[in-house]
Parts: structure tokens; sequence; C-alpha cells
């Protein structure tokens, strides 16, 4: 092999992390229309699809869609709905935690995972007319265009 | 951006799964509402109005604003846990069942989103321990490929004796510590 080749190999293997390695959670369900914008990216929503921090979830007119993140945090969206999670650390063996989901538009439900219990005040809710703190909880939430 | 709504946001409280109530506190810089009981809502015009008051929402209208996200939100996840023998990664005996039980349920539920994580208790160094709790989890995930389960679902992850479920001081043998947890989403 030439060193160059070594040295691409090198490279490769150095940044060759797992597809998941920065996923926060995973898409569960999902109805019509819906999908995920990452940068430039538009991927359609389905079983499986592994969740990043920054993705915008969106659904159309009659789509909807369920999401369970690494914590156990479940939320779902209804029709005509716009997300993002902006801050996810879920570290216990560290001590470490973090959420901040925003709802942008629409309609949610919001159920509290792990580290709601482990580091309440860790967990945030953000929406358009302010702030939702969450103390180990159930909740639904509608924001209007 | 389009759109000039006022965004006039509504929040439900909800009873929680395992039957008790928790509680969320709405704040924007013109004040805070608390909603303690279940069926509790509050109405919040805009950011720069204070949050309403806190009135009863009944179930009929729950359903007709939140029926379609409500209907699409995923059940709990399922966990299974495996003990292990002391600084080894033999699985204590019986657990053979909860192996099965296990592969059934990531079946019937069309999981594609397994979290394997393994642990260890407090005798022996971290930097050991991080290993042996990597090697036990490795080890179920072996266990669950050979039960036909597709890899690319699983995230195998290692927490050494760092995240322990029966806390101790450092040194202690914790039989329940030595485990791997299997989260079946």
């Amino acid at each position: 092999m030439k060193r160059y080749d070594i040295f691409l190999l090198l490279i490769l293997v150095l940044f060759a992390v797992p597809v998941w390695a920065s996923s926060i959670g995973s898409i569960k369900n999902v109805e019509g229309q819906a999908w995920i914008e990452r940068g430039e990216e538009k991927i359609s929503a389905g079983t499986g699809v592994r969740l990043q921090i920054d993705d915008i979830l969106k659904t159309g007119n009659n789509g909807a869609m369920g999401i369970i993140l690494h914590d156990d945090t479940i939320i779902s969206m209804g029709p005509r709905s716009e997300m993002v999670v902006s801050e996810f650390v879920f570290k216990p063996e560290d001590g470490k935690f973090g959420l901040l989901a925003k709802f942008i538009k629409g309609t949610f439900s919001y159920l509290s995972g792990v580290m709601s219990k482990l580091a309440p005040e860790s967990v945030k809710v953000e929406t358009p007319v302010g702030m939702v703190a969450v103390r180990g909880t159930n909740f639904l939430v509608k924001v209007e265009d | 951006m389009t759109g000039c709504g006022s965004k006039r946001t509504t929040f439900v409280l909800l009873q929680d799964p395992g039957g008790t109530v928790g509680k969320i506190s709405v704040t924007n810089e013109k004040g805070t509402q608390t909603l303690k009981e279940a069926g509790q809502s509050v109405v919040v015009n805009s950011y720069a109005d204070a949050p309403g008051d806190v009135k009863p929402m009944e179930e009929a209208k729950i359903q007709s604003i939140f029926g379609k996200a409500l209907k699409i939100r995923p059940s709990e996840p399922t966990k299974f846990r495996f003990y292990f023998k002391l600084d080894s990664v033999e699985l204590e005996s019986g657990l053979t069942k909860v192996l099965q039980t296990a592969v059934q349920t990531a079946r019937d539920q069309d999981s594609k989103d397994i979290s394997i994580n393994g642990h260890t208790d407090r005798s022996g160094n971290e930097e050991y321990n991080y290993k042996l709790s990597w090697r036990r989890a490795m080890h179920i995930q072996n266990l669950l490929e050979e039960q036909g389960i597709d890899p690319t679902f699983i995230l195998t992850t290692s927490h050494g004796e760092g995240n322990p479920l029966v806390p101790t001081a450092d040194n202690v043998l914790e039989p329940r510590n030595r485990r791997v947890e299997v989260i079946i989403r």
C-alpha cells in the first residue's frame, strides 16, 4: 500500500464514526406527510430514522409523527406542526443533562423521560409565548399560526 | 418568515401513564402560570401578555384539538435487565427466558431503535470497569444478533461504574449494578 493510501485510510478510520454517533433519538410512528429538514437536506420521515440536534421536524396538512429521544422522552405532533430539539445532552454516567425542545407551531404531546426524573431543572420546552418548566409529566401544547 | 398571527398558545396538563400528575409552569416576561391538576389548561395570547387563568378543559375538547397528536404518540419503551456474575461477562442463571422475551418484544413492536447499556458495580477501578461493562453490553448485542435482530437498529454504550442502579460507596460489591439494560423503543 502506498504511503498516500495509508494516510487516506488513517483519515477514514479517524472520521468514520457510525451514522448514529450523533443521534439523539429516532422516529417511531408516522402518518401522512412528515419530514425532517437537516440543513439543505429534506429527509422523508419513517420508522427508525435517527434524529440529530437541530433537525427541523415538520408535518403537512394530514401528517402526524411521534418520536422517542434517547432518555425516553416521547414527543408527538399533529398536522401542520413544526418543532426542533436544539439541545440534547444525556450522560447519566457523567451527571450531564440538558434538553431544549422548541415547539414552533401546531399541536404536540410531550411525555417526560428519564432526564426529567434525574435532573428536572435541565429540561425546557420553548414556545413562541414563553418557556415551559417541566416537572416529570405529560402535557399538550397547541401553538396557533 | 410568513404569518403575522399572535402565536396564541394553549397548554394542557394530563395525568402521567403511572397514574400520578406532575406539573408544568409557563413563564414569560409578564408572568408565570402553573398547572398541577390533570385536565387543567392555560392560554397565553402572546409573549407580551401574561399567561391567562387556569381553566379545566373537558376531554371532548382535548380530543378535538389534540386527537391526532395523541393517536400517533409512541408507546413507552420496554426495558429488560440482564445481570452478570462478578468480574465476568457470564450471565446469572435463569436469564434465557428474559432474552427470548426481549427478542419477541423487539419483533412485535417492529423496533428499529434498541439501546444496550452496560454497567458494573464499583468493585475494581473505573477504567477496568468501563471495559468490563462494554464487554457485557457486547455480549448481549451478540446474543440479540444471533436471534436475528438487525445490528443497524442497535446502539450499544458502556457506562462503567458511573450509573449504578443502587448507589454504593467505591469498591463495594453490588450484584444489582452488574447489569446490562436493553431498551426497546
